[in-house]
C-alpha cells in the first residue's frame, strides 16, 4: 500500500516538472556547454571560422525547435515503453491498466533525468568539452569510461553506453513500479520487465547500430 | 491463446534481430573489402561533360596526388567547396582533382563548373557517373566526400565539407 502511494500523483503535474527540467539542461547545454569558442574548438581542425560562424548562426535560427518538440517526444517514448510493458504484462495474465504502466514509466524517468544532471554537471564544471568526442563518448557511470573508446568502432559506443547505472536503476524503478500494482516477487516482476522493455531495448540497440554502420563512410 | 502470442512475438523478435544482425555483419563486410580496395586508386570508368570515356588511365600522374572527389552541383557545401578550390588554386597546382557526380547531367554540372570557376582549373576534371558507380565502388553516397592518395596509395577520405589545409596534408 505504502509503495503504490508513489504512483498516486497526477501524470500532467509529473510530465510538467520532467518538461522544465529537461528544457532547463537543454538551455543549459546550449548556452553555457556549447557556446561560440567550443564550435571554433571542435570544428577549427575541419572548416573554416567563416563556415563555423554561419553553422553557429543557423544552429541558433532553429534551436527553439528543440524546446517545441521536447514535450511530445517524452511523451511519445513514455508512450512506447508503457505499451511494451503493458503488453508484456498482458502477456503474463497480469491485470494492470495502460494508465499505471505509464505512470510507473514516468516515475522511473527519475533515473535518466539524474544521468543528464549529472552529465551537465559534469561538463559545466569538471571538463569543459573541447570536442565533439568530448561529448559524444562521456556518459556517466557506464561502462564506456573503463574503455579506450578511440580504440574502439565508433558503432559500438551506443551500445556500450547502454550498459550503466543508471539504466539499473531504471529497470529497478519499473520492477518496483510493477510489485507495487501485482503481488508478484521481484524475481518474477523482472522477469516480466526483461521479456518486455528488456527485449524492446535490445531490438532497440541493435536498430540504432544498423543505422550508424549503413549510413557511415569506411573507415580508413 | 496467450501462449501462442508469447510464441509468434518470440519468433518475430529473434527474426527482427537476426535480420538486423546479419545485415550489420554484412554491410562491415563489405566496408573492408571497400577499404582493401580503395587502399590503391580503385578501377573506373566515369565520363567527361564532353561524354568521353575516362578511367584510372586517364589520369595523368597517379604516383602524384590526386583528390577524388563525390559531389552534386545541388550541394551547398559541394558549391562551398568549389568556391574554395578557384580561391586556393595556387596551393592545389600540381595536384589532380577528379570531381565526380551522379547527379545530375552534362549540363547542369557544366553549367556548375562556370558558375563556381572550376572551368579555369586545368587540373580539375568533373566526370559524369552516369552509372552510379562512386557508391559501389568507394562505398560512400555522401556529399561532398574525398579520397586523397599520393604515390597511388590512399592517404585520408574526408567526408563532407572540409578546409583546403586538410587535403593538402
Amino acid at each position: 500500500m505504502i509503495a503504490r502511494n508513489f504512483y498516486s500523483f497526477k501524470s500532467w503535474q509529473l510530465f510538467i516538472v520532467y518538461t522544465f527540467l529537461y528544457m532547463c539542461i537543454t538551455w543549459l547545454t546550449n548556452n553555457v556547454i556549447l557556446t561560440d569558442s567550443y564550435y571554433y574548438s571542435a570544428l577549427d581542425n575541419q572548416i573554416s571560422n567563416e563556415r563555423i560562424s554561419a553553422f553557429i548562426e543557423m544552429n541558433r535560427k532553429f534551436q527553439w525547435l528543440a524546446y517545441l518538440i521536447m514535450p511530445f517526444l517524452l511523451l511519445l517514448k513514455w508512450g512506447l515503453i508503457s505499451g511494451v510493458i503493458y503488453s508484456g504484462l498482458l502477456l503474463s495474465n497480469q491485470k494492470i491498466s495502460f494508465k499505471s504502466c505509464f505512470k510507473i514509466t514516468m516515475l522511473a524517468e527519475l533515473s535518466l533525468i539524474v544521468a543528464a544532471l549529472i552529465k551537465l554537471i559534469y561538463f559545466l564544471f569538471i571538463h569543459h568539452p573541447e570536442t565533439t568526442q568530448d561529448i559524444q563518448f562521456f556518459y556517466p557511470l557506464s561502462l564506456t569510461q573503463l574503455l579506450n573508446l578511440k580504440e574502439l568502432p565508433s558503432y559500438l559506443i551506443y551500445p556500450l553506453q547502454q550498459f550503466n547505472l543508471f539504466e539499473i536503476g531504471y529497470w529497478v524503478l519499473i520492477v518496483f513500479g510493477i510489485q507495487s500494482y501485482i503481488k508478484k516477487s521481484f524475481l518474477q516482476a523482472l522477469k516480466i520487465v526483461a521479456s518486455s522493455y528488456g527485449v524492446a531495448l535490445g531490438i532497440w540497440v541493435v536498430f540504432v547500430v544498423f543505422i550508424q554502420v549503413q549510413f557511415t563512410l569506411t573507415i580508413l | 491463446m496467450r501462449k501462442v502470442l508469447k510464441v509468434i512475438i518470440s519468433i518475430v523478435a529473434i527474426f527482427l534481430v537476426g535480420y538486423l544482425v546479419y545485415q550489420i555483419v554484412h554491410k562491415l563486410n563489405i566496408k573492408k573489402q571497400i577499404a582493401e580496395s580503395t587502399a590503391t586508386i580503385p578501377q573506373f570508368s566515369f565520363s567527361t561533360i564532353q561524354h568521353q570515356p575516362f578511367t584510372k588511365k586517364n589520369i595523368s600522374d597517379t604516383l602524384g596526388k590526386v583528390i577524388i572527389q563525390l559531389f552534386s552541383p545541388d550541394c551547398e557545401h559541394c558549391q562551398f567547396m568549389a568556391q574554395s578550390f578557384v580561391k586556393n588554386k595556387e596551393k592545389l597546382k600540381g595536384i589532380e582533382i577528379l570531381m565526380v557526380t551522379p547527379f545530375g547531367d552534362s549540363s547542369s554540372v557544366m553549367k556548375f563548373s562556370h558558375e563556381y570557376g572550376l572551368d579555369s582549373l586545368s587540373n580539375v576534371q568533373l566526370l559524369l557517373d552516369t552509372h552510379a558507380d562512386f557508391f559501389k565502388i568507394f562505398g560512400s553516397s555522401l556529399v561532398p566526400s574525398f579520397y586523397v592518395y599520393k604515390n597511388n596509395k590512399i592517404v585520408k577520405s574526408i567526408k563532407g565539407e572540409t578546409k583546403i589545409e586538410n587535403l593538402l596534408n
